[in-house]
């Protein structure tokens, strides 16, 4: 077989992927876009170190701000690509996940009638949210890049009920910790290539 | 051919970028027009239309023309024999990637 052969197959494959949006892989911009949230993710826990009571919400508006930066960064994509297929499944899958909220209001409705501290049921629903995403990332290895975050939640969770730190500061650290780790992980990535060989 | 994989069988109406794009396009997404089209492989109307009318002539697409108010709108559907051209090609790729593989 001729290397203009597999040049072929490779061109097919790349049109496949191109088309059936396949390829929707982190690139590096994702990267920026992870340390802008893990920077917001700081302010906010400083915010909540610094200030108290309902103030510290504020704080939670650093982390907006970026985050809405990266979403709508995504629909400017989609509209100027006519849409991708992979993108707009994701999209309904995390909509799907939104009707978690269901039994989570029931399970909180729940704790609230059984007395337990609304904290405890803060910390264990961020777990189990964490842990649902970490069973999304082991049963699709590709998004590997999302393991931080998920880990992150887990941890922060743990740390809710403590009182060492306010809820906005675990959150804020959360945050951070998940963002660095996730540039990481797509720098890494990066780096070896593994990214650009699949979108050849 | 050391491999056993005939390169040069692959069906020359769905190995080319446009048409293959369509195909899967089609595949994936089920019917679109021709907008839609353009829109996702970035490919000028004239060449679109010229590759469009080919998959229609070897019955692999089907168009369907009408009028939304007063514009018109060509939706394109995959036909069995698309579906089937398409998926023998997709089973030739990954034949040559076997042997790759196996050669390796």
């Amino acid at each position: 077989m001729s290397e203009y052969d597999l040049k072929q197959v490779k061109a097919d494959l790349d049109v496949i992927r191109a088309a059936a949006g396949i390829g929707e892989a982190p690139v590096r911009r994702d990267v920026m876009g992870n340390l802008l949230i893990a920077a917001a993710g700081l302010i906010t826990a400083v915010w909540g170190l610094l200030f108290h009571g309902i103030e510290q919400i504020w704080g939670l508006l650093a982390v907006l701000l970026p985050a809405g930066y990266l979403v709508s960064l995504r629909i400017r994509h989609r509209k100027a690509s006519g849409g991708s297929p992979q993108v707009r499944r994701e999209f309904t899958a995390a909509g799907w996940v939104l009707s978690l909220a269901v039994p989570f209001v029931g399970y909180a409705l729940w704790a609230q009638w059984m007395g337990i501290p609304p904290m405890l049921v803060l910390a264990t629903t961020v777990f189990f949210v964490g842990m649902l995403m970490l069973n999304g990332v082991i049963a699709k290895p590709r998004h590997i890049e999302l393991a931080p975050w998920c880990l992150a939640l887990m941890a922060g969770a743990l740390g809710m009920p403590s009182a060492v730190l306010s809820p906005v500061s675990i959150i804020g650290f959360m945050i951070t910790a998940g963002g660095l780790l996730s540039a990481c992980v797509i720098g890494v990535q990066l780096r070896q290539g593994i990214l650009d060989g699949l979108r050849g | 051919m050391a491999s056993g994989v005939d390169f040069n069988s692959l069906d020359t109406i769905v190995h080319g970028p446009v048409r293959l794009g369509i195909l899967t396009l089609l595949q994936v997404d089920g019917p679109l027009d021709f907008t839609a089209l353009k829109k996702r492989l970035h490919v000028p109307d004239g060449a679109l239309g010229a590759h469009l009318q080919r998959l229609q002539d070897e019955g692999y697409i089907s168009v369907k023309r009408e009028f939304i108010g007063r514009r018109p709108r060509s939706t394109y559907r995959l036909l069995p024999a698309g579906r089937a051209a398409f998926a023998r090609h997709l089973k030739n790729l990954k034949a040559v990637i076997d042997a790759v593989e196996a050669a390796s």
